[in-house]
């Protein structure tokens, strides 16, 4: 019974500590936007957050007794200003909608209590470093564990969460990953128009849910975390889209929420390069906003990788990515049977992960209605899907066995940046009905 | 006043709809009824499939005070050792941990000049270089 109290305990530190630093009034204010909810509330703090773990990351530091005196104070200060906190939520249907979210992640989450057992990459690659700084390892340590290239954002954070929890049993650690997650779909399911019923609106976030929820993901894997990045880059530039704010807290945390990728998974240094495209297309006109934050991104990228070679040796990926074999390509009988190969993994991993038929669907249509092509999401698609066959082209391990073990995954990624997007489309759609 | 109770009603069971989609109840009953070794062990295996219970029984009994290596002969589980991996502890033990192994693995141990220590099943053991 102890446990699942302490899974309470968790949820609820986890509910106070990513209420803060920015909250409601001062987000409304700098956003010019009076739709902030809750869960972009805790989206927009859990990036802050982020950060600031990456860099205690690099230093011994004793997190457990900062998190605990922050955790003190932030109840307090919500018991002292509870009324202010309880605006956050305008009417009764905003509150039901609240214990929706609390339960689901209680559901959720209760589902690791039960099955505790990690993934196969969850303990062969990520729980090493987890348990190096759970076990008062430094970042240099790292190096002398498996995979020791592959980066420690995910893990630090599971580790954090791990050794606050007076149990100390792994996996109240990854509950965060169930965190964000849950704020993900319900920021996303929030943005329903308020025209449309109540139950309709939770019945959507439900399928969301059921569609996009794998209980695999949760072993200690990394996909959603990077799914979580994805969705609040497009959130945020939601906003910009939306206000027209020129406020550059919002670049500040488009930065954020790209850059952080790097230190979430390999494959999240192509992902800065796909959103900074996309920063480039799709940011207001001011060229000297863009060249700074292009600027700034190759060199904050150039500057971790000199990071990561000096503490670890040197930095690489799984093998390099220009090799001899890529020459084999010239033959246009493997080109189109490689081809041919990753298409259908695509497809399969289209089919593992059904919220990609609802993207393409509403991709499609939309581009039948409006015969507009240039928007974000079909250059995100294009350049997404382009990646993931270059991936595949590229490696020189036998693509038939490593399709079946990574392609999902890689494809899942992505579905975050489309979540707005669906739900602005089901808003035309629903409202246009009524 | 009906239609509010109507709306509270769909809502009420909506929740415990989700819940038990979730299989909330039946998580809750496992966690309670079951310490997060036992949990562990029913889903990871005792000497069957990653032997966790195995390698944390043989730790815990055995007092080792390095990391062993742990060998499991069915390669479609993916390997444990992590859950028990010390930082602070020397990798090179004289111990091995082999999971799911058959007599003729064992015999290579043997043939390596490994006695065995402790074993469970007939499938899992643990073996001390000399």
């Amino acid at each position: 019974m102890i446990e699942i109290l302490y899974l309470f305990l968790q949820i609820f530190s986890f509910l106070i500590f990513f209420l803060f630093p920015l909250n409601k009034n001062f987000l409304e204010k700098y956003f010019n936007d009076n739709n902030i909810s809750i869960y972009d509330i805790y989206i927009f703090n859990f990036i802050i957050y982020s950060f600031i773990f990456l860099l205690t990351s690099f230093i011994k530091i004793q997190i457990n007794i900062i998190f605990y005196t922050l955790i003190i104070i932030k109840t307090l200060f919500v018991i002292y200003n509870r009324e202010k906190y309880f605006k956050y939520f305008n009417n009764n249907n905003d509150k039901k909608y609240f214990i929706f979210f609390i339960f689901c992640l209680l559901g959720i989450s209760l589902q690791i209590a039960s099955d505790p057992k990690l993934g196969w990459d969850g303990i062969a690659h990520w729980y090493y470093k987890a348990s190096n700084y759970f076990q008062n390892g430094t970042y240099q340590e790292l190096k002398d564990l498996p995979l020791a290239y592959y980066p420690h954002l995910g893990p630090y954070i599971w580790n954090i969460f791990w050794s606050i929890n007076p149990l100390r049993l792994e996996y109240y650690g990854r509950i965060f990953y169930i965190f964000i997650f849950t704020i993900t779909i319900f920021s996303a399911s929030e943005k329903l128009s308020k025209k449309i019923t109540f139950n309709t609106r939770l019945f959507i976030t439900f399928i969301l849910l059921v569609l996009i929820f794998d209980s695999f993901l949760i072993s200690g894997y990394q996909e959603y975390f990077l799914f979580y990045l994805f969705y609040s880059f497009s959130l945020i530039f939601n906003f910009k889209d939306e206000t027209k704010s020129k406020s550059l807290l919002i670049v500040f945390l488009l930065f954020l929420s790209s850059y952080l990728m790097f230190w979430v998974k390999q494959e999240g240094l192509f992902y800065i390069v796909i959103l900074t495209i996309i920063f480039s297309f799709f940011y207001h006109k001011r060229n000297i906003i863009k060249l700074s934050y292009i600027m700034l991104m190759v060199a904050i990228v150039f500057i971790s990788i000199k990071l990561k070679s000096y503490y670890h040796g040197n930095f690489s990926f799984n093998e390099p990515i220009l090799n001899s074999e890529l020459l084999k390509y010239l033959d246009y009988k493997i080109f189109f049977n490689t081809f041919y190969l990753i298409s259908l993994e695509i497809i399969k991993a289209i089919i593992k992960y059904p919220i990609w038929m609802i993207i393409i669907l509403f991709l499609t249509l939309r581009l039948i209605e409006k015969k507009k092509f240039f928007n974000k999401e079909n250059i995100f698609f294009i350049i997404y899907i382009g990646l993931i066959y270059c991936i595949y082209f590229q490696t020189t391990m036998n693509i038939k066995e490593l399709m079946p073990l990574t392609l999902d995954r890689v494809i899942f990624h992505g579905s975050g940046f489309f979540l707005i997007f669906i739900v602005k489309y089901l808003n035309d759609k629903l409202l246009k009905n009524n | 006043m009906l239609v509010k109770i109507n709306k509270n009603l769909f809502f009420i069971l909506f929740i415990l709809f989700v819940l038990h989609y979730l299989s909330f109840f039946l998580n809750i009953f496992i966690v309670y009824k079951n310490n997060y070794t036992e949990r562990m062990i029913k889903s990871s295996g005792y000497c069957d499939r990653e032997g966790y219970g195995f390698i944390k029984y043989v730790i815990q009994k055995h007092k080792i005070l390095d990391n062993p290596e742990v060998k499991n002969f069915s390669n479609i589980y993916p390997p444990v050792y992590g859950y028990f991996y010390d930082i602070k502890k020397n990798s090179n033990s004289k111990y091995i941990i082999i999971i799911n192994a058959k007599n003729n693995n064992l015999d290579y141990f043997k043939k390596q000049g490994f006695l065995i220590i402790d074993s469970k099943n007939n499938n899992c053991y643990l073996l001390k270089k000399t």
